[in-house]
């Protein structure tokens, strides 16, 4: 291929690659790709591959903005106008499980599974932070509560020297020191850690739902 | 209504029937993305860059409606060809369906018979 063409060529596809940057790599790579392979492919079949017919080639190719534009058209629009069904397989996920336990997050997750809203890993996602939804750090916070409480219980139960003071005279504080003490220090702390990802993880996969929804229909983006 | 050059109309005329136009011409087969390409913009009515019809080819590609392989080609690089998915094929019946009730009913205003 002579020179010229082939500098006239790279400029044509260096321009492009510009005009493209605002894309995602893989999208920008690909159209890159094609149009190149179009090129050569073109010239193949071209009777000759002198500048005239590079010239014609690219022109009939269009500009990079204009290819640029195009590829602008197709990015996914931020998720206006979800199908009902959508809307209401976020919310069973995340509260359903505090309506009706368990069942409540299940039919979540089957509205999630056969929506055609999301692709796999956004539904992967969304199940597995967290199964249960919001229920699950409910649930834990509700076990704990009673746990604590229970062994709150026991203490006060527990013999108690009646004849130290401090006891006799403030039995409310008693029972305060002898809660705290009954959970080690570790304890509490773990639980509130699963206590902040339990609420954490469904709010993010929410999040997450709600930014990546495709408008359903036989072509999304249009 | 905002008044429109003639370019801006065409181009809003073609965004929502072009990709559909691009599935239409593969009902008859399997076809390289050039001469598909070619033959929709012979006319320069449908297309008139051709660099523009392969992002809407990428997007149909991820939108599962057409399949793609590359194909060794004798003389040249190798190519890909496009194929219609059975679910590009749907899509387009179901547009061929609404297009003709479309153009029909444009045409019957157009010509002043509604």
């Amino acid at each position: 291929m002579p020179s010229l063409s082939t500098t006239r060529i790279q400029h044509y596809l260096d321009d492009l690659d510009r005009a493209l940057r605002h894309l995602p790599r893989d999208r920008r790579q690909e159209i890159a790709h094609d149009v190149r392979s179009h090129i050569e492919a073109a010239l193949a079949d071209a009777k000759d591959q002198g500048s005239q017919e590079v010239e014609s080639i690219i022109e009939r190719l269009g500009t990079p903005e204009e290819i640029a534009a195009a590829a602008s058209d197709d990015q996914p629009e931020p998720s206006r106008g979800m199908a009902g069904r959508d809307v209401a397989a976020i919310i069973f996920l995340l509260i359903g499980g505090l309506v009706i336990p368990l069942v409540g997050w299940l039919v979540g997750a089957v509205l999630l599974w056969t929506s055609a809203a999301w692709r796999l890993k956004d539904k992967l996602i969304a199940t597995l932070l967290l199964p249960g939804g919001l229920a699950t750090p409910a649930a834990l916070l509700a076990l704990g509560v009673r746990t604590s409480s229970s062994s709150c219980g026991g203490s006060t139960q527990a013999p108690v020297p009646v004849h130290s003071p401090a006891v006799a005279q403030d039995p409310v504080s008693s029972i305060a020191t002898t809660c705290t003490h009954s959970g080690s220090s570790g304890h509490v702390g773990l639980a509130v850690l699963f206590l902040v990802v339990g609420v954490a993880a469904p709010l993010f996969s929410t999040w997450w739902l709600i930014r990546h929804a495709r408008r359903p229909g036989p072509m999304s983006g249009n | 209504m905002r008044r429109m050059e003639q370019g801006q109309l065409l181009t809003h005329l073609r965004r929502g029937t072009l990709e559909y136009c691009v599935l239409a011409a593969l009902r008859g087969g399997e076809r390289y993305a050039g001469e598909l390409i070619g033959d929709l913009s012979a006319d320069g009515v449908l297309v008139t860059s051709e660099g523009t019809v392969y992002p809407m080819l990428a997007r149909l590609r991820r939108d599962g409606m057409v399949d793609s392989s590359w194909r060794e080609s004798p003389a040249g690089p190798p190519r890909r060809y496009y194929r219609l998915t059975r679910r590009g094929e749907v899509a387009v019946r179901t547009f061929a369906d609404q297009w003709g009730m479309f153009r029909d009913a444009v045409d019957r205003v157009i010509k002043g018979e509604m």
